[in-house]
Order: structure tokens, then sequence, then C-alpha cells
């Protein structure tokens, strides 16, 4: 999608005075990443070639339809659902701090009450619509389900892109 | 020859593949993010994404590896053809740049090791607030574009301008501050800070700033505006939240919990001298019959700003002792250096610690310099892996 947005620039990499790129040092040994792999299918597939009968064709179009559904379903329910835990707070927590960022950057923080009370006036102070009489309610919410004794935040991981850029 | 029943077999069978895959990518808990490949999310709204460190395997990390730290949402229209970059304020001739004047300025290329200021932040203890990075909010790439000193100086700076401002295109939400920062005229005017077009001989992408941002070499990120539109030259620091008292480092060492006066701090610039492991994973079990000779290969990268690597070191006995590991080939003034040792291992439980020392004689410390918002985590590196 970005690609049309790309400026016609020279391809060609002007010169580098300062460094001396050689690869991987000799005592490294090279793990091949996906540029490699990606690249090794795609010549594995040109060296290949099969005639597409109709029936290949309408198979191979079937299972991507399906397969294209299924990854647009796992984008938005991965993406999306993050959520801020359970409690008489969540909906009003949601609607003040999500209406920028996700619920992530509130699930990956381990912080003190103090800690919470400074970003709660900050946010505030940044366009988070709290009512004054939540504001009380909303730290010890945010407090009590984000101390820092809770088990540490398990990250997810983006998807394989399959893409090959530089 | 496809059969009939041939081909209701593979109907049945891309059936089956379609009706498996919901609850293969349910169980993965992958988020597609285009253009990036395997990444930590810290956020997806707003994108943030680490490299994970067994990556720190090749001298330039390839783009769809690079971190990404966004502090807004990325610009919503960006248009090659339409965009401008324009320089103002205490200049001669006051210039607008369209990305084609741009790119007839000489292009220069720098190297260059990017990390964010708060990259080993949920390593602080007692913990800060911010994006949790663990150690993986850094990266190398080959930035290439003019000479932000060529394009400086064919404005015609005035002896009044002492900082140059950047502005970027970024999408503010609510009443947040705008992402603009400023950094002093010296270091604008060093020969290797740019305004890149490219990253690895490609155009940015998005997420790295496309389609030109500001490289100011061996410094924190956040130096390096991203979707830059506009260069103001200024009197003094720019003032906003993200030069104060955001980016900012105590003066003095501080105990946690301690409150920080603002006039008692400074911004942080270049980066620290660091280390990591990338390799053996940390809490991995290695068996010694599957490794070379009964060797272990420890394996990592170290990097140190606007300094030099000297020297990496390797303890395997709590630090008691320390060995001296083999620095690789590539190098590059602000560019990390990757290492590794081939180390004589014995069964039993171990934690690594990898230390780097630097050509302005810095040393990473045993313990981290502990400050409210977290930046600039470089305490010596560690892994703990069982050996069988």
């Amino acid at each position: 999608m970005f690609r049309n947005l790309f400026p016609k620039i020279s391809p060609s990499r002007p010169p580098c005075e300062r460094d001396s790129y050689q690869g991987t040092p000799s005592g490294v040994p090279k793990v091949p990443n996906h540029e490699t792999a990606f690249r090794r299918w795609k010549s594995a597939v040109a060296a290949s070639p099969r005639p597409a009968s109709l029936r290949n064709v309408l198979t191979t179009t079937i299972a991507l339809l399906a397969l294209a559904a299924i990854s647009a379903q796992a984008q938005n329910s991965a993406a999306a659902t993050a959520d801020l835990p359970a409690g008489p707070m969540q909906a009003k927590a949601t609607a003040a701090c999500l209406e920028c960022h996700e619920a992530r950057i509130i699930l990956q923080q381990r912080l003190s009450k103090g800690a919470w009370t400074k970003e709660v006036d900050k946010m505030v102070k940044w366009g988070a619509q709290v009512d004054p009489a939540d504001r009380d309610a909303l730290i010890d919410y945010l407090s009590t389900n984000f101390s820092p004794d809770k088990p540490s935040y398990n990250p997810q991981r983006t998807a394989g892109s399959g893409k090959t850029a530089k | 020859m496809n059969s009939r029943r041939n081909f209701l077999k593979q109907l049945s069978g891309a059936a089956l593949i379609a009706g498996a895959a919901p609850s293969l990518l349910t169980w993965a808990q992958s988020v597609q993010v285009p253009g990036e490949d395997r990444l930590i999310l810290r956020s997806f709204r707003f994108v943030d994404l680490e490299t994970p460190v067994e990556d720190f395997n090749t001298w330039l990390t390839p783009v769809p590896h690079f971190f990404v730290r966004n502090h807004m949402f990325e610009p919503s229209q960006l248009d090659a053809s339409d965009w401008r970059l324009a320089l103002g304020g205490e200049l001669e001739k006051p210039l607008t740049l369209s990305l084609a004047e741009l790119s007839r300025f000489e292009p220069h290329s720098v190297v260059n090791t990017l990390e964010c200021a708060g990259n080993g932040r949920s390593l602080h203890r007692p913990q800060v607030p911010g994006v949790q990075w663990g150690k993986g909010a850094v990266g190398t790439a080959r930035f290439s574009g003019p000479r932000l000193r060529d394009v400086l100086q064919r404005a015609g700076v005035k002896p009044s301008g002492k900082h140059v401002m950047f502005r970027g295109l970024d999408e503010v939400p609510g009443k947040v501050p705008p992402f603009i920062r400023s950094i002093p005229i010296e270091k604008a005017l060093d020969a290797d800070t740019l305004i890149a077009t490219h990253m690895n001989g490609s155009p940015l992408t998005k997420h790295h700033g496309f389609p030109a941002r500001a490289l100011v070499p061996g410094w924190i990120g956040a130096a390096s505006c991203k979707w830059l539109t506009e260069i103001k030259i200024l009197e003094a620091e720019f003032v906003g939240n993200f030069m104060s008292p955001g980016y900012r480092l105590p003066n003095q060492p501080v105990k946690p919990g301690d409150a920080v006066k603002p006039e008692d701090t400074h911004p942080v610039t270049a980066l620290s001298v660091k280390s990591v492991i990338s390799g053996p994973a940390d809490g991995s079990s290695l068996s010694l019959k599957t490794t070379r000779a009964g060797k272990v290969l420890v394996q990592g990268a170290a990097w140190a700003g606007e300094a030099d690597i000297t020297k990496v070191e390797i303890s395997t006995d709590n630090g008691a002792t320390w060995n001296l590991v083999k620095l690789g080939h590539d190098h590059a003034h602000y560019a990390w250096r990757l290492w590794s040792y081939d180390w004589k291992a014995k069964p039993g439980d171990y934690t690594i610690l990898s230390r780097a020392t630097d050509t302005q004689g810095r040393t990473q410390p045993s313990t981290p310099a502990w400050n409210p918002s977290g930046y600039l985590y470089n305490a010596i590196d560690q892994v703990k892996i069982h050996v069988s």
C-alpha cells in the first residue's frame, strides 16, 4: 500500500565513507533469516513451473479466499482484543484511557500508587476525560491491578511479514 | 492428470486447512503489522515494536526486524509529491524543499546504531512508567540522505542560531503536546548528521519516518525525528514537554523515589556504553553432546553512541574472572560491533555476564543508574543457562 508513496529517488546507494561492511564476522555462525529463506523459496518456485489446470486454480483460489478471510478476522481480533481487567472502573477507565492509546500500554506497567497518581494526573492534563469524582477510584483500580508485585506482562509477537524489505 | 476424486480430495484438503487455521492463529496470538516481522508487540496503537535479542545476529538489522518507537499516531496522509520540508527561524534565506529538491543535495551514508532512550526500562527497579522495553529497542542500519549541514548552509544560519528544532508529521491525540525536540547547532552541523531518506538502501518505510527523518548519529532515537516536515533554527533549546520534563536525566545520581527538580536535570543526548548477549537465550538448556567440541558459543552486540567499543568481556563465574571476546570485522564509527566467544563449558547452571568498555574509558556498571523515567539502562548484561 505504501509502495505507491515511495519517491522516485535514484536507487544507486550513495558512497559510504566510514563503514566497512563485509558480511557477518567469520566467528559468528550466520543464522538463516527470513530473507534468505524467502529468496530460496522464490528461486525454487521459479525453477519448477507447473501447468495450471482449471481445477488447480479453483482449489487454490478457494483455499486462498478462506485463508484471507481467516487472516482478516485474526487481524481484527488479535489487534483489538486487549482489554482492561474487570472491575467497577473498567468501563470508565476504558472510555478515559483507550480513547487515545490501547490497553497494552497499561497492561505492561507495574507501578506504585504514587506513580499511578502522577500518570493519571498527567493524562487528565493531556485530555483524558475523567470526572474529578472518579479520579481516586481510577487510581485505585490501576494501582490494584498493575502493582509491582503482579506477575510480569507477557507480550505478543507480530506475525511473520513474509516480505523481504531490506 | 487430476481425476474428479482427486479434485474433491484437494477441495476437502483446502477446507481442512481453512478449518484448522483459526485455532492455529489463535494459538500463535500474533498480530499483523504490515512490513514488520516477528517483533515483540509493546503497543499496537501507537505502534511500539521491539526486536527480539536473538535477531542481533547481523551487523545491519533488516528493516522488518528493526524496532519501531512512536509517541503518536503515524501521519494519516503522506504523499511524496506533496511533501515539503520548511526551514525557518534564525536563517538568512528561509527555504522550502520538495523531496526532489532534497534529493539533489550530495548524498551521504552513515551506519548508525539507533537506540531508544528507554531501551531496558523494564529492567529498572523500582519500575518506572513508560513503554516497558526489554533489551531490543535498538538496531543498526545504513541511513542515507543529504547532510543537514549542507541544507542549513544553503539557507545560511545566522550567528544567533544556537539550536535546531525538528517537527514531524505525526498526529497528536487529545491535548498531548506535539513531539517536537531540538539539538544544539554543533551537533546539527556535524558532517554525519543527516536528513535521511533511505535505510539500508531503500526509501524509508512509513514506520521509520517516510519520506525523510533526522538522523542524529550516536544519540538517543528521540533526537532523530521521523516524518520530518519543519526545521527551525532557534536561539535557545526548544521549550516543550519532550525537552523538559521529557528526555532529561538528573545531574547527580538519585535514589529511587527521590523527587528531581527540573533545574537539576540535563537533556539525554549521546548513548551509553552497552553490550547485550543475543545467544544463548536466557533460560535455555544446552547439551554439550550437541555443541562443537564441547564449546558453547556466546554472542551478542556492543555499542557506545559517539564512542567506539574497545573491548567486551564475558564472565561465567559471577564476575570473578573475565575473558575477552572476539569482536566482529564489521565496524563503523556510530555502529555496534557484533562479538562472539567460544566457551569451553562444563555441565552446571551458569549466569553469563557481558561487559563492554569504550574509547571514552566508560565501562558498563554492575548496577544501572536508576532515574525517574528509566533512560539509558546499561547495566552488565546477563543470561542464565543450564549446561548438561
